[in-house]
C-alpha cells in the first residue's frame, strides 16, 4: 500500500472525528515500546512451502482434530465425555485458542480477541454445561443455572464518550432529541417482540446457538435485506439509532449498517434473553482464553500446539493429514478413521482442495480486525461516568476498550495499572483491501491510531502507557452479509466430505463461541454416530 | 548618608506616611503568622489551649529575642531592614506549606513546629526595633515611639480580624501564609524606593527582592499540589493535611476545638462525637457474639473502630484490612489522629493489612472464622466502594463468621438514604444472614444506620461493656426500633453485575443538593 499520511491514516481507520484532533506535521516519538504480530499472515504462502517432501513418519489416530480453536477443543471435548479418547488436536499456533487467545503479562493476563460468554440460555445445553465446568455456574434447587456472581461481569458494564465526557451506558443518551429517543424506544419495541417471538414449533425468533432458532421463511427473509435498509423500512434515520445499531454491527461483525445482513443484526439483539433487557454475560481477565484453557486441560497430551496441517485427504475409509512443525522440520502422516476439519473456511479449502469447499471458500468473506493491549501504569484522567469494563467512544471507527482487570479485586501491579484491550474493526466493503490495509500497518502507525483515538477521551493516554501491543487479524471472523447466512453455500457447508467433519464458527455464517462449540460438539457427534458409540446428543 | 534635599520637604513627609504604612503591613504580617502557628498546633498537636497558648508565648518571647538581638545589628539599616523582610518573607511564607508537607510525615512534627515558631518570632521581632532606629532622625522619639507602637497595634488589630474573617476561609492556612509572606517581600521591595538615597549597591538588592517574589508566587501556583483552591473552599474548617493516595484523596480539617476526617470529600468523622458512631458500630455486636476473641475490623484504617474492640478484654487478636497504607500510617503517626484512636494500631494485639478486603476475604483459608466482624467503609457512593456492600462480600463475610459470632456493617443514613440503608438489610439477607437493623444519632452525620447481623436468628442484644459515653443497657432496645420516616421500604438485592446501591445512593445523596 502507499504510505498514507498521518491524517489519511487516522481517516481511513477511524473516521473524520478522530482524523479532526489531529495535529498536522510528524508526530513525536511515542514514549513507550510494544511489538507487532499476526495470527494468519503467511499461512497460505507457509502452506504451498511445506507442500514439500514426502512425510517421514506415519502414524494412526482414531480422529484427528485439525484446529485448536474453540470449535476443535469443543469437538475434542465431546469426544473424551464419549470415552472416545484415541484422538489429537493440531493446532497452529503456538498457543491453543485460535481467535479466543489470550495474553499475559505482570499487572493481569488479557484477551487478544474473544472476550466474553453471554449467559446461556436454558435450551443451550451444552454451553450450560460448559459454564458449570467453568465454575461460573452451579445448578440452583429450582434445576435452573444460578451465576457466579464474581464472574458475571460487574457493573457497570459499559459506558460511551459523548462531546467531552463519559455517560453510563451504550446509547449515547447526552444531547439526544425527542425524536432520537423515540427511535430508541421504537427499536426496542421491535427487539421485545422479536425476544418473545416463538414460531408454530415453539422456537424463539432468534437463539443461541442459531440452530435452535426458527428458520420461519418470513424470518429468513430478514437475511435477504440489510440493517440500513430494514432500519429505512422502519423510519429509523436518526443519526444516533443509526450509531447505535450500527455498533452492534461493528463489534460483533466487523460490518457497517449496510453490509450487515438484517437478520444477523436483529439476532445480535433479539437472541439472548426473554424481554430484550440488557444480558448477563460471564467475563474473566484474560477473556475467552479461560475457557481455551479448560478445554485444552481436558485434551491434555492429544493436543499439540506449533503443529502445522498442509493437507487433509480423505480416503475411501476414513482421511490421511500430513502435519509439519510450524517452524519447519520433518512431517508427519496421521491415517485417522475420522478427521474434523476445525478451521476457517478459506483455509479449509486449501488443505483439502475440493470444488465445493473451494465454491464455499470463494462465499465465506473474513473480516480484518486490529487489536492493541495497552499496559499503563496508572489511569489516565477522564471526564464523567467512571470506568466501565467496555468503554465506548461515540464518533469514532473504533469499538474502544474493554478493561481486563475489571472483574479483579486484587493484580499484579499497582494500584492504578491495568491492561486496556482496544479493538477496532476494518468495515471497508472490500475485505481484500482492508487486509491490506491491515498487513500494510507498522507498530507505529498502529500505536499511532491507538492514541489518536483515545486521547480525545483520555488526554494524558500517552504518559500512562507502560507498553503497547498490536495484533493483526488478517482473517479475524466471518462477515454476515446479505443472503449469506441464509444462502445455500453456508448451509451445506456442515455437511461431512467422506470422513472428513468440518466445525468451525464460519458454518454458523455468525462468529460466536457457542456456534463454535456447537458445531465442534456436533462434528463429534457425527462421528460418534457413525462409530455406533451411543450417547446421547448435548445438542 | 546624604540629608535629603530641600525641594524634598512635602515627599518626605508623604514618604514618612508611606513609611508608616509598611509597619502597619509588616506587624500584620507578623500577628498572622503568630496565629497561623497557633492555629496549627491547637489543630495538629489537639489540647488546644495549651498549645495555643505555649505557641503564642514562645512567639512572643521570640520577638523579645529579637528585640534583644537588634542591638548587634548596625550601620546600612534600612538595607538590614529590606534583608529581613526578605527573611521573614521566606521563613514566613513557607512555614506552612512546610508544617504541612512535614506533618504526618515526620514522627516528630513538634520540635519542627516549636523551632519554626521561634524563628518567624525572632525575626519578626527585629523588625520594629529596626524600623524604630531608621525613623530616628526623621521624627522626635515621644511622637515616634507612640505613632509607632500604635500602627504596629492597629496592625495586630487587622491581621486578627483578617485571619479568621477572609483569610483563612479564602485561602487556607498555606495560601495564607505564601500569600502574606508575599506581603513581607513586597514591602522589602518598596522600601528600596522609600529609602532609596540610604542603600548601597540598589540593583542587587532589588534582585534578591525579586526573586523572592517569584519563589513566593511559584510557591502559590505550587501550593495547589497541597491543595487546591477549590478544595479549601469544600471544607469549613481549615486543612491542616491533605494527601492523595493511591486509592483517595484523605484531608483532615481542624478548627473550633475539633478536627475532622474526610476521604474523597465525604466526612468520616468529627473528634467531637465520633465516638457515638464507634460505640454504635462496635458494641452491640460484641454483645451479640458469643465468643469475642477473634475480631476482624474491615475499612476503618482511622483506628477508633479498633480502639473500641480493645476495650473489651477477651479480645485476643485483631485484624484491620484497611485498602490503604496511607490510612493506616494517618492513624499511626499523626499525633491528633493516634491520641484520639489511642495509639490503638500500636497495640500488640492488632495486626494491620493493607489489601482490598473483598480479595482478602476471598483469599482467607475456608476455615478462617471471627467471632466478631466490624465492617466500617465508606458510604457506597462509588463502584469500587459498593462492591464491598454486595451479596458476593456479604456471603464471603458469612463464611468466615464464627457460627456463634456477630458482625456490624456501617449501613449509612437510614433517614438520609433510606432505600440504599434498606438494600443493605436486603442484601444481607440474601446472602443468608440474619439482619437487625439499628440507628445511632451522631450529630455530624446525622441519624446514622448500622445492620447487625448473625448466621442464627437472634434477639436484640443485651449485656453492653459498662463504662461506654453514648450506649447503655438501657438505651440500647430503643436503636433497633424504626419509626415511620425510617421504617423499612422495599429494594433489590445489590450484586457485583448491578451494583444497584450506589444508584440508590446517588439518587438519594443528589434529592438533597
Ligand atoms: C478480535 C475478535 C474478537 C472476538 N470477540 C468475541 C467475543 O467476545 N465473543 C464471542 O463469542 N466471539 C468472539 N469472537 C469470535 C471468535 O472467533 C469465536 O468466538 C471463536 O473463538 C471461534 O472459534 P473457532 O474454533 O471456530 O475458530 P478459530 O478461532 O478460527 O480457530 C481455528 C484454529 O485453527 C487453527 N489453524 C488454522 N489453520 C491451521 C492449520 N493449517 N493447521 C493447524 N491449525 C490451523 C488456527 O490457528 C486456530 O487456532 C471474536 C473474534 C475476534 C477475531
Amino acid at each position: 500500500m502507499t504510505r498514507l499520511s498521518r491524517r489519511e491514516l487516522l481517516l481511513t481507520f477511524l473516521g473524520p472525528l478522530v482524523a479532526a484532533g489531529c495535529r498536522s506535521g510528524r508526530a513525536p516519538a511515542l514514549p513507550f515500546e510494544g511489538t507487532v504480530a499476526g495470527a494468519d499472515d503467511g499461512l497460505g504462502h507457509r502452506l504451498r512451502q511445506a507442500a514439500g517432501p514426502e512425510p517421514a513418519r506415519s502414524s494412526r489416530a482414531e480422529v484427528v482434530v485439525v484446529g485448536g480453536g474453540l470449535a476443535g477443543l469443543s469437538a475434542a471435548w465431546r469426544l473424551s465425555r464419549a470415552g472416545l479418547e484415541d484422538y489429537r488436536v493440531l493446532e497452529l499456533g503456538a498457543a491453543p485458542g485460535g481467535t479466543s487467545v489470550g495474553g499475559t503479562g505482570p499487572v493481569t493476563a488479557f484477551p487478544w480477541g474473544a472476550h466474553y460468554l453471554p449467559c446461556p440460555q436454558p435450551h443451550a445445553r451444552a454451553v450450560e454445561l460448559l459454564a458449570e465446568e467453568l465454575g461460573a455456574a452451579r445448578r440452583g434447587s429450582d434445576g435452573r443455572l444460578v451465576f457466579d456472581e464474581a464472574q458475571l461481569c460487574r457493573a457497570p458494564q459499559e459506558r460511551v464518550f459523548v462531546g467531552d465526557r463519559w455517560y453510563e451506558g451504550l446509547y449515547p443518551r447526552a444531547g439526544a432529541t425527542a425524536r432520537d429517543r423515540e427511535e430508541l424506544e421504537l427499536f426496542q419495541a421491535e427487539v421485545r417482540r422479536l425476544c418473545a417471538l416463538r414460531d408454530a414449533r415453539g422456537r424463539r425468533a432468534f437463539a443461541v446457538p442459531m440452530a435452535h432458532g426458527s428458520d420461519d421463511a418470513d424470518l429468513t427473509a430478514l437475511d435477504r435485506i440489510s440493517m440500513a435498509e430494514w432500519l429505512e423500512t422502519r423510519g429509523l434515520r436518526g443519526e444516533r439509532i443509526r450509531w447505535f445499531v450500527e455498533y452492534g454491527c461493528r463489534d460483533d461483525y466487523g460490518l457497517g449498517l449496510a453490509d450487515t445482513s438484517a437478520w444477523a443484526a436483529l439476532h445480535y439483539h433479539a437472541s439472548r434473553t426473554d424481554d430484550g433487557g440488557p444480558d448477563d454475560l460471564l467475563t474473566w481477565p484474560e477473556g475467552n482464553a479461560r475457557i481455551v484453557a479448560h478445554l485444552a486441560r481436558r485434551a491434555g497430551p492429544r493436543l499439540a500446539t506449533g503443529a502445522l496441517v498442509t493437507s487433509v485427504r480423505p480416503l475411501a475409509r476414513g482421511a490421511e493429514v500430513v502435519v509439519a512443525p510450524a517452524g519447519g522440520g520433518p512431517a508427519e502422516r496421521i491415517t485417522a478413521g475420522q478427521v474434523v476439519l476445525a478451521v476457517p473456511r478459506t483455509v479449509a479449502a486449501r488443505l483439502l482442495p475440493h470444488p465445493r469447499l473451494q465454491a464455499e471458500a470463494r462465499a465465506f468473506e473474513a473480516g480484518a480486525w486490529l487489536v492493541a493491549n495497552l499496559g499503563l501504569r496508572r489511569r489516565p484522567r477522564s471526564r464523567g461516568f467512571p470506568e466501565a469494563w467496555d468503554n465506548v467512544l461515540h464518533g469514532s471507527r473504533s469499538l474502544g476498550y474493554v478493561v481486563a482487570t475489571h472483574q479483579v479485586d486484587r493484580h499484579g501491579g499497582p494500584p492504578g495499572a491495568t491492561v486496556w484491550t482496544w479493538y477496532l474493526s476494518l468495515t471497508a466493503r472490500d475485505a481484500g483491501e482492508a487486509h491490506r490495509w491491515l498487513l500494510g500497518l507498522s507498530w507505529r502507525e498502529a500505536a499511532e491510531l491507538v492514541v489518536a483515538d483515545l486521547r480525545r477521551a483520555h488526554p494524558d493516554i500517552e504518559q500512562c502507557i507502560e507498553r503497547l501491543d498490536v495484533w493483526r487479524w488478517g482473517h479475524a471472523m466471518i462477515r454476515p452479509r446479505p443472503g449469506f447466512v441464509f444462502g445455500p453455500l453456508r448451509r451445506g457447508a456442515a455437511e461431512p466430505l467422506g470422513d472428513v467433519h468440518f466445525a468451525h464458527t464460519d458454518l454458523s455464517g455468525l462468529p460466536l463461541a457457542e456456534e463454535a462449540q456447537w458445531h465442534g460438539i456436533r462434528a463429534a457427534e457425527e462421528i460418534l454416530a457413525r462409530r455406533r458409540v451411543r450417547t446421547d446428543s448435548l445438542l | 548618608m546624604t540629608s535629603p534635599s530641600p525641594p524634598a520637604a512635602r515627599p518626605a513627609a508623604a514618604r514618612t506616611t508611606a513609611l508608616f504604612t509598611a509597619v502597619l503591613l509588616v506587624s500584620t504580617c507578623g500577628l498572622v503568622y503568630e496565629l497561623a502557628a497557633g492555629a496549627l498546633a491547637s489543630y495538629v498537636l489537639g489540647d488546644s489551649v495549651t498549645q495555643f497558648s505555649l505557641v503564642i508565648g514562645l512567639y512572643l518571647s521570640a520577638m523579645g529575642l529579637g528585640a534583644w538581638l537588634s542591638r548587634w545589628i548596625d550601620g546600612q539599616l534600612a538595607r538590614r531592614f529590606v534583608d529581613l523582610e526578605l527573611a521573614v518573607a521566606l521563613v514566613g511564607g513557607f512555614s506552612a506549606p512546610l508544617l504541612f508537607l512535614t506533618f504526618g510525615r515526620v514522627a516528630h512534627f513538634r520540635p519542627v513546629l516549636f523551632a519554626l515558631v521561634v524563628l518567624v518570632g525572632t525575626l519578626v521581632g527585629l523588625e520594629i526595633p529596626l524600623f524604630l532606629r531608621i525613623l530616628r532622625q526623621r521624627l522626635e522619639f515621644k511622637e515616634l515611639v507612640a505613632k509607632v507602637l500604635s500602627v504596629d497595634y492597629l496592625g495586630a488589630l487587622v491581621g486578627s480580624l483578617l485571619f479568621p474573617l477572609l483569610l483563612v476561609p479564602r485561602l487556607g492556612l498555606v495560601r495564607t501564609s505564601l500569600a502574606i509572606g508575599l506581603v513581607n517581600a513586597l514591602v522589602g521591595l518598596w522600601t528600596t524606593w522609600l529609602l532609596a538615597e540610604e542603600i548601597r549597591g540598589l540593583p542587587w538588592v532589588r534582585a534578591r527582592c525579586g526573586a523572592v517574589v517569584v519563589l513566593l508566587l511559584l510557591g502559590l501556583a505550587g501550593a495547589d499540589r497541597l491543595t487546591s483552591l477549590g478544595e479549601e473552599a469544600l471544607f469549613s474548617d481549615p486543612i491542616i493535611y491533605s494527601r492523595q493516595s493511591a486509592y483517595q484523596r484523605i484531608v483532615v480539617t481542624a478548627g473550633r476545638g475539633s478536627f475532622q476526617l474526610f476521604l474523597d470529600g465525604n466526612l468520616q468523622f468529627s473528634s467531637l462525637d465520633e465516638y457515638r458512631y464507634h460505640e454504635a458500630l462496635v458494641h452491640p455486636a460484641f454483645a451479640a457474639a458469643g465468643r469475642r476473641e477473634e475480631v476482624l475490623v474491615l475499612g476503618g484504617g482511622d483506628g477508633l473502630a479498633v480502639r473500641e474492640v480493645l476495650r473489651h478484654p477477651e479480645v485476643r487478636r485483631v485484624t484491620l484490612v484497611d485498602i490503604d497504607p496511607a490510612m493506616t500510617a494517618l492513624a499511626v503517626d499523626v499525633p491528633m489522629v493516634r491520641q484520639l484512636n489511642g495509639g490503638a494500631l500500636l497495640d500488640p494485639r492488632v495486626q494491620v493489612v493493607n489489601e482490598d478486603a473483598m480479595a482478602w476475604l476471598a483469599a482467607l483459608p475456608p476455615g478462617r472464622r471471627f467471632d466478631v466482624v466490624v465492617v466500617d467503609f465508606p458510604d457506597p457512593n462509588t463502584f469500587s466502594v459498593g462492591k464491598l456492600y454486595t451479596t458476593r462480600f456479604y456471603r464471603l463475610l458469612h463464611d468466615h463468621l464464627a457460627p456463634e459470632g456477630a458482625a456490624a456493617i456501617q449501613s449509612t443514613s437510614p433517614l438520609l438514604a433510606r432505600t440504599s440503608f434498606w438494600c443493605i438489610a436486603t442484601t444481607l439477607e440474601r446472602a443468608g444472614l440474619f439482619v437487625r437493623p439499628y440507628h445511632a444519632a451522631v450529630p455530624s452525620f446525622g441519624e446514622w444506620g448500622f445492620s447487625l447481623v448473625r448466621r442464627v436468628p437472634f434477639a436484640v442484644p443485651s449485656g453492653l461493656l459498662p463504662g461506654l459515653r453514648y450506649l447503655s443497657d438501657a438505651v440500647l432496645p430503643g436503636l433497633f426500633e424504626f419509626g415511620p420516616d425510617l421504617s423499612r421500604v422495599p429494594a433489590e438485592v445489590n450484586r457485583l453485575d448491578n451494583q444497584i446501591l450506589v444508584h440508590y445512593y446517588e439518587a438519594e445523596w443528589r434529592r438533597l443538593e
